[in-house]
C-alpha cells in the first residue's frame, strides 16, 4: 500500500513510446542498462515520508505531476545561444561542455585540445567510442538503488563523461552547463560519469539552470571515481527555476591517497533533494564536502549525505551551511559510518543555518555510526539568526544595517567560498550567493 | 560637544544607569572609572546606540542634536565612535573593505564623495604604521584570528581612519601588555585635538599614565559620585573605591 502512486503512474509504460521518439538519439548501451532498471523499478516503491530518510521531504508532488521523459527533439536550441553564453564564468579559460535537457550539445560546447586518451563530453558518444572504459565504471557506485536512481537509469540516454587517464593532470578546468529548455511537463535524466585514474588531477565546475520558468523535473545521477592519488575538485551549482523539481544523486568512490573537494550550491528550485554518498575505499584519503543553500518563499531543500569510512587513516570534512527566508524549509541528514577496521579515522561534520524569518524551518539530523575505537569524529549543528552583537559592531562604524547584514552573510558564506581555489569561480559564486539573497 | 542629563538605562530588565550627568567639551579627555558593574560599559554602549540597552529617562545632546533619536549608524556618521571591549570577528570581510565601506558610508551621509582607492590606501598605511601594525593585518579578515592585543590595536586603527568627533574607549586597556598599551595610547594621543573629545572608560589607572585625562569621574551604581582632575585617578589607585562608597558625593 506504501506506493499507491505507482499504480497511478507507470513509468515503464512510457518507455516504448519514448524510445520510438528518441529514435537515433538512443543507443544500445543505454537500452541494455535501462531494461534491467525498468524491471527493478516495477518492483519497488518511491520513497514516502514514512521512510526515515525521507521523513521531512515529501516527493509526492513530483510523482503526481506525471512528468514525461524528455526526448532530444524537444528543445529549441536556437533561443539558447545568448543565455548559455551568459551562464559561463566570465574570464574562466576552460573546456566548456553544454548539455541541453541532458543531451550533449556540440554547437555550444568548446572543448579545447586534450591530452592523449582524455575524454570530455558526451557519455553516449563515449559508450560508442570507448565502451570498455564506460562499462568498467558505469553504475558501479550504485547498490541497493532507490526508485529515483532506477528511474534515472531507465530513461538515461546521455550526460557528462570525463575520463582522465593515469598520470594526466588536466591543466584547464572543465566547465559544464546543463540547461533545461522548453522542458515544461518533462523529466530530464542526466547521467554523469567522472573517472580520474591514478595520479591524475581534474577540476570540474558544473551549473544547472533553466532557460525559462516552467515546471519540470531533473532527476540526475553523477558518479565520481577517484583512483589512487587522484585529485578532484567538483563544484555543482543548482540554479534551476523556482517551479522546477530536482532529485540529484551523487555517488563517489575514492581510493588510497585520493583527495576530493566537493561543493554544492543550491540557489533555487521549488523542491530540491540531494543525495550524496561518498565511499572512502582506501587509506589516507582527504575528502571535503561543502554545501551552501539559500532558500526562500515556500521552497524546500534537502541535503542527505552519507560518508562511508570503509578504510583506516582517512579524513573527511563536511560543512553544510544555509540561509532560510520566508517560509522556506531545509533538511540536513548527515550520516557518517566508520567501519570496524577504519582506525585513525578523522571525520568532521557541521551544519549551520541562519533563519532570517520566524516561519523558516530546518530539520537537521547528524547520524554517526562508529564501529572502530581509535577515531576522532565530531559533529555540530547550529540554527540561529544573524549575531546581533556583530551587527551592532558593524553598524556602529556608520555602515547601514542592510550592508552590515550582507557583511555578516558574507562572513557566514566564507567557509564555502574560501576553499574555492580559482579566483574567477570564487568571485562568481560569491556574486551568485549575494544576488540570490538580494533578489 | 556632548551633554548627558539624568540618563537612566536598562539592560535585560535591570536598571544600570540611574541618573547620570556628564558634560564633555571639545578638546577634552574624560576618564570614567568605577568598580565592576557600576555601569561604565552601559554608558559606552548607550551612547553608541546598542539596542540591547534601553534608555528609560534623560537626554543626550551631541553637537546640538538629540543623540537618542538617532540610529547607531547615524550616530557614527555624526561623529561618535566606540572602541569595543570585545571587538567582533568578521571572517571573509577584509579590514580594508570594512574600513572603506565605513568611510564611504560616513562620507555619503555628509554628502561628500567616496574616498579614492589610492587615497584610502595611503591613509591606512600611514595609520597602520603609526600603530606598528603589519600591512598584512590590513588585508586580513576583520579581527579574525587576531590576538587580544591586535584586536584592540585594530580598534584604534579604525578610530584613526574614521576620525570621529567623540571617541569612546570601552576598557581598551583590558588584556593588553605594557607594550601594546603604549602603542594604543600613542594612537589615542595622536587622535586628540582641540576639535574632538575622548571618553576613556577604564577599570585601572594604568592607562591614564599614557592617556592623560583632563577630568576623572567615578561611576558607582549608575551615577557619577565624584569628579576631579587627573590626580583623582591616582587617589583611586591608592585607596580603591571603598572610601567613596560610604561617602557618596553628587557630581558637579
Amino acid at each position: 500500500m506504501k506506493n499507491e502512486l505507482k499504480t497511478d503512474f507507470k513509468y515503464s509504460g512510457l518507455y516504448a513510446d519514448w524510445v520510438k521518439r528518441m529514435n537515433s538519439s538512443y543507443n544500445s548501451f543505454f537500452a541494455t542498462e535501462s531494461e534491467a532498471a525498468l524491471g527493478k523499478l516495477e518492483k519497488i516503491s518511491f520513497p514516502t515520508t514514512k521512510d526515515e530518510d525521507w521523513r521531512f521531504t515529501n516527493v509526492s508532488p513530483i510523482l503526481k505531476a506525471g512528468f514525461l521523459p524528455m526526448t532530444k527533439n524537444d528543445s529549441s536550441e536556437k533561443t539558447l545561444e545568448g543565455k548559455i553564453k551568459t551562464g559561463f564564468y566570465s574570464g574562466l579559460e576552460a573546456h566548456k561542455v553544454v548539455f541541453v535537457n541532458g543531451f550533449f550539445n556540440e554547437q555550444f560546447s568548446d572543448i579545447k585540445k586534450l591530452p592523449e586518451n582524455v575524454f570530455i563530453g558526451s557519455l553516449k558518444k563515449a559508450s560508442e567510442e570507448i565502451p570498455k572504459i564506460v562499462k568498467k565504471y558505469y553504475g558501479k557506485t550504485l547498490v541497493n538503488q532507490n526508485a529515483f536512481e532506477l528511474l534515472n537509469e531507465s530513461f538515461a540516454s546521455d550526460g557528462l563523461f570525463i575520463y582522465i587517464p593515469k598520470n594526466v593532470i588536466l591543466e584547464l578546468p572543465v566547465e559544464v552547463v546543463f540547461v533545461a529548455d522548453n522542458a515544461g511537463g518533462k523529466m530530464i535524466s542526466p547521467r554523469n560519469l567522472i573517472v580520474a585514474e591514478e595520479n591524475s588531477e581534474v577540476n570540474i565546475f558544473t551549473d544547472y539552470s533553466s532557460s525559462v520558468a516552467e515546471t519540470y523535473f531533473t532527476n540526475s545521477i553523477t558518479e565520481i571515481f577517484g583512483d589512487k592519488n587522484a585529485h578532484i575538485t567538483f563544484l555543482e551549482v543548482q540554479a534551476e527555476n523556482n517551479d522546477s523539481y530536482r532529485i540529484g544523486t551523487t555517488k563517489m568512490q575514492l581510493k588510497d591517497s585520493a583527495s576530493l573537494n566537493h561543493f554544492v550550491l543550491t540557489q533555487s528550485g521549488k523542491l530540491v533533494r540531494n543525495n550524496l554518498n561518498a565511499e572512502l575505499d582506501g587509506e589516507n584519503i582527504e575528502a571535503h564536502f561543502y554545501g551552501f543553500y539559500i532558500v526562500k518563499e515556500k521552497r524546500h531543500i534537502d541535503n542527505h549525505t552519507f560518508i562511508d569510512h570503509a578504510k583506516p587513516n582517512c579524513f573527511s570534512n563536511e560543512i553544510y551551511k544555509g540561509i532560510l527566508e520566508d517560509e522556506a524549509k531545509a533538511v540536513f541528514g548527515g550520516r557518517i559510518l566508520v567501519r570496524k577496521d577504519s582506525q585513525k579515522t578523522n571525520a568532521f561534520q557541521s551544519n549551520k543555518t541562519i533563519l532570517l524569518s520566524d516561519k523558516a524551518r530546518i530539520d537537521t539530523k547528524p547520524q554517526l555510526e562508529i564501529y572502530a575505537d581509535d577515531v576522532k569524529c565530531t559533529h555540530g549543528a547550529t540554527v540561529g539568526q544573524l549575531d546581533k552583537e556583530a551587527l551592532f559592531y558593524i553598524i556602529s562604524r556608520g555602515i547601514s544595517p542592510e550592508a552590515a547584514r550582507s557583511m555578516l552573510i558574507k562572513a557566514f558564506a566564507n567557509d564555502f567560498l574560501e576553499p574555492i581555489k580559482l579566483d574567477v569561480v570564487k568571485e562568481n559564486i560569491n556574486n551568485r550567493i549575494f544576488n540570490t539573497i538580494e533578489e | 560637544m556632548i551633554t548627558i542629563k539624568n540618563l537612566h538605562a536598562k539592560v535585560a530588565g535591570n536598571e544600570i544607569l540611574k541618573g547620570l550627568n556628564l558634560q564633555v567639551n571639545a578638546g577634552e579627555v574624560h576618564a570614567i572609572m568605577g568598580p565592576n558593574g557600576s555601569g561604565k560599559s552601559t554608558l559606552a554602549n548607550v551612547l553608541a546606540g546598542n539596542e540591547a540597552y534601553e534608555v528609560t529617562e534623560g537626554e543626550v545632546i551631541f553637537n546640538g542634536k538629540n543623540l537618542l533619536e538617532l540610529a547607531p549608524e547615524e550616530r557614527a556618521c555624526e561623529g561618535i565612535f566606540l572602541a569595543f571591549q570585545y571587538p567582533v570577528e568578521i571572517p571573509g570581510v577584509t579590514n580594508s573593505t570594512f574600513l572603506k565601506t565605513a568611510i564611504d558610508s560616513i562620507r555619503k551621509y555628509r554628502n561628500e564623495p567616496e574616498i579614492s582607492a589610492k587615497e584610502f590606501l595611503a591613509l591606512i598605511r600611514e595609520k597602520a604604521a603609526l600603530l606598528d601594525m603589519d600591512n598584512k593585518l590590513i588585508s586580513r579578515a576583520v579581527n579574525e584570528g587576531f590576538s587580544g592585543g591586535e584586536k584592540k590595536r585594530n580598534e584604534i586603527l579604525q578610530l584613526l581612519m574614521l576620525n570621529p568627533k567623540l571617541a569612546i574607549l570601552d576598557e581598551t586597556d583590558s588584556g593588553l601588555d605594557i607594550d601594546a598599551l603604549k602603542i594604543v595610547s600613542k594612537g589615542v594621543n595622536y587622535f586628540r585635538s582641540p576639535e574632538n573629545a575622548t571618553i576613556v572608560v577604564t577599570h585601572y589607572q594604568r592607562l591614564l599614565d599614557y592617556i592623560v585625562p583632563d577630568f576623572v569621574h567615578v561611576l558607582y551604581k549608575g551615577r557619577i559620585i565624584k569628579s576631579g582632575g587627573k590626580e583623582l585617578a591616582l587617589e583611586l589607585e591608592e585607596k580603591g573605591y571603598d572610601w567613596l562608597k560610604t561617602d557618596e558625593v553628587e557630581a558637579v
